[in-house]
């Protein structure tokens, strides 16, 4: 079972069909454009929602947030589903699908050229006392980011205490997120605010934790 | 009867004494928390050459400089704004004149030679009154200060106008404490994210002029 037809099939209570089939074969960490149609996705309320009740179909499937009006996916911006499968998937024949994957692939590197120019600041670089990066926090967010997968906007910065921090936001909706490394080891933070007006979240322990995991998947909708 | 002429040091150097050399301490905002509620220290002249507290129809600018607040798709980093609850956000006033955003910009552009070129990347705009007008369970989380700091390389001189922006709430030994704090943090961020412009479009050009020099090499320290 592939996970277009996943979806398909377990409607939560609220969950209209798909009235645009997402193409119907996808393979896994696949992204599939709308390709300038609208898709009417009728229970979409927000991208952390989204994100949270795919989590629950075991295969997580992300619409990036920025193509989100209230309840429509719409393919004015060039929307980009991420089909995030396990397992007996097939390619999607789309031109359009290779051009999201090297988006998000260029994402990722230009990413990691900034972590590695970050390496280079010395302490107190903010003038205001500010720690040295740490190597090992920043390795550990490279390693990371190679494998980051998620529908939302994403930088990396370093914070006070000299660590790597991944950070993730829509400012639509006043989603924000972030990932701390805290060590070199797997010692990550993880912060979620789901909007400006609902309750923030926070975890820390290791990146591996299936704890963790379920926070970065099911809340803030990062799969690494 | 305590008699006239008392020793007991006034609330202007309570609060100046808290202030003084702690411009790096990242325990400095739970100082001034603990040791002076409710913001108490904004009614006082906490710098030692500011002009007078901060007035809540000025305006702050969060100027950003350093390569870690910013990336090169213009996205404004949310950690640098932690700063609130540990050594304070450090903006410039309304009221700074040219010179003194100039000796304060000089200051933060200069770099190590191992260190990126600095340049102004983008300015950030905040209402001091917008800022006090925040309220949360136990009053107003953030507070403004006439906070100076001293020049990098001119021993004894201060920024006048600088101003810090500090975290209050909530208060120690609080359940999910760095959690709340952070959710202050993006809410400032917030505010400061409402205006935001490039570095042509204030100050008459002078923070081109200056990221130009800094560019070409001018502040590079020589060790």
């Amino acid at each position: 079972m592939n996970s277009v037809e996943l979806l398909m099939k377990r409607p939560s209570a609220r969950t209209g069909a798909l009235r645009k089939p997402i193409p119907a074969s996808t393979e896994a960490n696949d992204i599939w454009s709308t390709g300038g149609d609208d898709v009417d996705i009728e229970w979409i309320e927000t991208s952390p929602v989204l994100a949270a009740r795919f989590a629950e179909f075991a295969n997580a499937t992300w619409v990036d947030a920025d193509a989100l009006t209230q309840n429509y996916l719409t393919g004015a911006k060039d929307g980009l589903v991420m089909v995030v499968a396990g397992q007996n998937e097939t390619a999607v024949n789309s031109p359009r699908v290779k051009v999201a994957r090297s988006a998000l692939e260029a994402k990722r590197n230009a990413m990691a050229v900034r972590l590695r120019m970050l390496r280079s600041l010395p302490s107190d670089h903010d003038g205001q006392g500010a720690a040295a990066p740490s190597i090992e926090s920043i390795d550990a967010a490279l390693a990371f980011l190679g494998h980051l997968v998620t529908p939302h906007r994403f930088s990396v910065t370093v914070n006070d205490d000299g660590y790597a921090v991944v950070e993730f936001e829509d400012r639509k909706s006043g989603f924000a997120a972030d990932i701390t490394f805290l060590d070199g080891n797997g010692l990550v933070e993880c912060y979620y605010r789901p909007s400006r007006f609902e309750p923030s979240d926070m975890i820390t322990g290791m990146l591996n934790d299936s704890d963790v995991q379920a926070f970065l998947s099911q809340k803030m909708g990062v799969v690494a | 009867m305590e008699p006239s002429g008392s020793s007991e040091p006034s609330l202007q150097e309570k609060c100046r004494a808290i202030f003084e050399g702690n411009e790096k301490n990242p325990k400095l905002a739970d100082m001034l928390a603990q040791h002076q509620q409710d913001c108490v220290c904004e009614g006082c002249t906490v710098g030692s050459t500011s002009p007078g507290p901060v007035a809540s129809d000025e305006h702050l600018h969060r100027i950003i400089i350093s390569p870690r607040d910013v990336d090169e798709e213009g996205y404004v980093a949310a950690a640098p704004f932690e700063k609130v609850f540990s050594s304070g956000l450090s903006v410039v006033r309304s009221v700074a004149s040219i010179e003194d955003v100039e000796r304060l910009v000089t200051d933060g552009l200069w770099t190590k030679s191992e260190q990126p070129l600095g340049s102004v990347k983008l300015i950030l705009t905040a209402s001091v009154a917008e800022i006090r007008e925040k309220r949360a369970e136990g009053g107003r989380p953030f507070c403004v200060y006439d906070q100076t700091v001293p020049r990098r390389f001119e021993a004894g001189e201060q920024v006048p106008t600088h101003a810090g922006v500090f975290l209050r709430l909530p208060p120690p030994g609080t359940d999910d404490r760095k959690k709340l704090q952070k959710d202050f943090a993006r809410e400032l961020r917030d505010i400061f994210l409402k205006d935001v412009r490039n570095s042509a479009d204030v100050f008459d050009g002078l923070l081109i002029m200056l990221s130009e020099r800094a560019l070409k090499g001018e502040f590079i320290i020589v060790e």
